[in-house]
């Protein structure tokens, strides 16, 4: 299951294993585009960069997968947006809720102020995260799509939605320099609209994302307890260090501390080397990588440790404990660990814990090996029966150019924050802090749209981290590889009806083996079944994808 | 239906020749019950809105059916969601566990509310039981959410239980996964299942117990020769009820608890149906899966009502 949090998404998560595809030919779309054309037979939207922001980088880089670190915040914002977006009429949308419903418009000043700024009247339909994929399908079933649509192009449901014909296409309105139309929509990059193309036409604006998302945490206090220390070199020394924590008992605050608290499969993947689901093998075919030595390795290392007591028990439950406090090692995201409060407030949470971000070893102790992100997020779509209108198109373009403005812009600023002394107050480091007044009134703000540098913009309270964070995501992404089927993930037709049942298959065998309900000798009984039950299909048809990309 | 008037004259009007009586057709009666009628259509219209007319939804098992294009855009594709679904190693697999744990919910947790009862029925104090009966109500409250966590909290690995025992872990067990889902089920919902039970017992004529008492039968004896054979017609239409739905067996008890024992042990046909219907997209085939079911359930029920008929008993239609 594709799980979307506020957090992970408001962190502009990238695409994991589970994506499903939009294959074959996009028919039926209307608006500017052909319908049931095929190709990129048009200009790739121009790149126009978010104007520059006053405050200087803490770290900067040129590494691919890495992005420049801020310690500090904006103080100055510009302006993005210099026309009304709107003319008076009513746009809507089909947007996600995490919380408690959002006030109505007669007592939500957030929301009549969103109303006045943007021109128009914006009439949000709010979609509860769990059931976003149920109500989706409603949606679409309805045949009333509306103007925006939040779309989650890894979900089989939502990318059908876009192969029947629900959304317009829009390769041709933002085509070359059309899009500088619209600023905030032309401020990212070419190689997102490229990566979310669908039968290579634009259904999509996406939002962007970070290359890396998430990295290792450790709880500095336990871990200077080992023998080893805090730098295990290689996977020997890296259990070592996980058991001794595990057998300290209790943390400082006496809570149960266990190695790792909760099972996150891709921190050990990089550990281990495995790359993405699917490598590209010597003879430049595809391989499954649970076909490959370093993912066999990696499952057996994880069944002993597992049995070894090396995780909380609940590890691998919907609920696990605890994962700060009780936890020596923790997947976390940039976001939860040092753009929002992140350390500062686990520290002062638990006390006595240090945290501090964590240099992540290779198996063999060379390097790790980080498998990429594809650069783009969750996206949003427009109705294809609301684009038939040229005038009514730009007007919801318009609007989108507004909610897409990017990080040091005022529209931002009041997007992701509200007014300034109802919702939020600078603090001292000038940092917008909610009032924690008047928040559910927040709960219309559309955030699907990200656009801009989107550097590491660290909170100021975690300025301490700015060296260690710089570190150790400058190493991951020097040893970061881009996956071979960057772009064309979406594109396999028996993934999109056969991903969700693959990915749980899998998923399945992964949990119990390490758990010691399966065993790793029977990795290529599972391999087997896993290529018959459709693995094979997929992997014939991105071979394909991938042969046609290459001529 | 006879009225004491009706029964007293009956007697004298045997004497009489009997005069001739116009027999009304099915319209003519409807009309003169046309006010009794009327309190059938809030039900009837329930049924119809909420039970008959989605069932024609069913169409999308035999089709390729997408939400957007809905049925009329979806091409027809006759049984090929059936060949499917039918050719699919994972259906078997839910098959199994779907009938696996409902013989087992049958023959452990159907007879448990009855069990219950008897043993509540058996306390002197009223007070004591009424406390008990509010203890024991309160579990079917709780979401399967609640219901579950609190599970892990005692038997899970990091639970009270392994605090005392070490290592002790039934959550994460899938060998004995399909009896963890009973018990929670006795736990959940035994206690609730006693009220139609108790209303049974409170039904049976108290003359009964004097009588056998009087003959000379002991405590269990009443119980088994009054109360139980009391309850017989209850049980028996609780049972056909049940084996009606008996093919579902627990969805988000089943889905929650899926993560920790795999799939292998605790995918059944509802989960089935939702992994590839509403996140899969595969409609059509989950539909069929569904209908599957319902085939299934609709031949057991019948089965069910012929059975208690055969064994004399009155069955429920």
């Amino acid at each position: 299951m594709v799980e979307i949090t506020r957090r992970n998404f408001l962190g502009a998560i990238g695409v994991g294993a589970g994506g499903l595809a939009a294959g074959g030919t996009l028919a039926g779309c209307t608006g500017s585009g052909t319908a049931g054309e095929s190709g990129t037979d048009f200009a790739m939207p121009t790149f126009q960069a978010a104007p520059e922001l006053e405050i200087e980088p803490f770290h900067t880089s040129d590494t691919p997968g890495m992005q420049n670190v801020y310690t500090e915040q904006v103080t100055t914002f510009f302006k993005s947006v210099d026309r009304e977006p709107g003319s008076g009429g009513t746009v809507t949308s089909f947007q996600l809720t995490w919380g408690e419903p959002s006030d109505p418009l007669e007592e939500n000043q957030y929301w009549q102020e969103l109303n006045e700024r943007l021109g128009v009247s914006f009439e949000p339909t709010f979609v509860p995260q769990p059931t976003f994929d149920q109500k989706f399908s409603t949606m679409l079933a309805s045949g009333e799509v509306p103007d925006l649509v939040f779309v989650n192009d890894q979900s089989a449901v939502n990318l059908q939605g876009i192969r029947d014909g629900a959304f317009a296409d829009l390769s041709d309105v933002l085509a070359g320099d059309n899009i500088l139309e619209w600023p905030n929509l032309a401020a990212r990059k070419e190689e997102i609209w490229r990566a979310s193309l669908k039968d290579g036409r634009i259904y999509q604006v996406p939002s962007t994302v970070w290359a890396i998302t998430s990295l290792i945490a450790m709880r500095t206090d336990l871990l200077e307890q080992t023998g080893i220390g805090t730098a295990p070199t290689d996977a020997d020394q890296l259990l070592t260090v996980l058991r001794e924590v595990t057998a300290l008992g209790t943390g400082p605050g006496g809570q149960p501390v266990y190695g790792v608290s909760k099972y996150d499969p891709p921190m050990w993947r990089w550990i281990f080397k495995t790359g993405p689901d699917w490598r590209l093998g010597d003879d430049g075919g595809l391989v499954f990588v649970a076909q490959t030595e370093e993912y066999r390795q990696m499952l057996t290392w994880l069944a002993n440790a597992w049995d070894e007591g090396v995780f909380d028990p609940v590890a691998m439950t919907a609920n696990p404990a605890d994962i700060v406090s009780g936890s020596g090692l923790q997947y976390r995201s940039v976001t939860d660990s040092f753009t929002a409060l992140g350390f500062t407030q686990n520290e002062m949470d638990t006390p006595g814990a240090k945290m501090d971000f964590f240099d992540v070893p290779g198996y063999d102790g060379t390097a790790p090996v980080i498998t990429r992100n594809v650069p783009y997020g969750r996206s949003t779509c427009v109705s294809a029966a609301a684009a038939e209108d040229e005038d009514r198109l730009v007007e919801i373009l318009n609007v989108l150019d507004y909610l897409s403005a990017p990080y040091g812009s005022e529209e931002a600023l009041f997007i992701g924050s509200g007014i300034e002394g109802r919702h939020f107050e600078f603090d001292e480091h000038g940092v917008p802090t909610s009032t924690n007044e008047h928040t559910t009134e927040l709960g219309v703000q559309y955030v699907g749209v990200t656009s801009g540098a989107n550097d590491y913009y660290g909170h100021p309270e975690n300025a301490r981290w700015g060296e260690s964070f710089s570190r150790v995501m400058e190493n991951m992404a020097q040893h970061s590889i881009v996956r071979p089927l960057e772009g064309l993930e979406t594109e396999s037709n028996t993934f999109i009806t056969k991903g969700a049942q693959l990915k749980q298959l899998w998923d399945d065998f992964e949990r119990g083996v390490v758990t010691g309900r399966e065993s790793v000798d029977d990795l290529d009984a599972f391999v087997e079944n896993y290529m018959g039950q459709g693995g094979e299909q997929v992997r014939s048809e991105y071979e394909r994808l991938l042969g046609e990309r290459e001529q | 239906m006879s009225t004491p008037t009706a029964t007293d004259t009956r007697v004298e009007d045997a004497a009489r020749p009997a005069p001739p009586r116009r027999r009304l057709t099915l319209r003519q009666r409807i009309w003169r019950e046309r006010w009794t009628y009327t309190f059938i259509i809030p039900g009837a219209l329930f049924f119809l809105v909420f039970a008959y007319v989605p069932m024609l939804g069913n169409v999308v098992a035999f089709q390729d059916y997408t939400p957007f294009r809905g049925f009329g855009g979806s091409p027809w594709v006759g049984l090929a969601n059936f060949n499917a679904l039918f050719s699919d190693p994972e259906l078997l697999i839910a098959l199994r566990n779907t009938l696996i744990i409902a013989a087992l919910q049958l023959v452990l947790a159907f007879p448990a509310p009855i069990a219950l009862a008897l043993l509540l029925d058996s306390l002197m104090s009223s007070r004591v039981r009424r406390m008990v009966q509010t203890v024991v109500y309160l579990p079917h409250f709780l979401s399967w959410v609640i219901v579950i966590s609190v599970w892990q909290q005692v038997f899970g690995g990091g639970g009270l239980v392994s605090a005392v025992i070490d290592g002790f872990d039934i959550m994460t067990n899938a060998d004995t996964f399909k009896l963890l889902v009973v018990a929670q089920a006795v736990w959940k919902d035994c206690g609730w299942g006693t009220i139609i039970f108790f209303a049974a017992i409170a039904g049976i004529p108290q003359d009964r117990y004097e009588a056998a008492a009087i003959d000379g039968a002991g405590a269990w004896q009443r119980m088994r020769h009054v109360t139980l054979p009391g309850l017989v017609p209850v049980a028996t239409l609780l049972l056909i009820l049940n084996i009606g739905s008996i093919l579902t067996v627990g969805f988000e008890q089943l889905l929650l608890q899926q993560p920790m024992v795999g799939m292998e042990a605790a995918e059944v046909l509802d989960t089935f149906v939702y992994f590839r219907g509403v996140l899969g997209g595969e409609w059509g085939i989950a539909t069929a899966a569904g209908l599957f079911k319902g085939v299934i359930g609709t031949v057991l029920v019948l089965a069910a009502n012929k059975f208690a008929k055969r064994l004399g008993g009155e069955g429920i239609f």
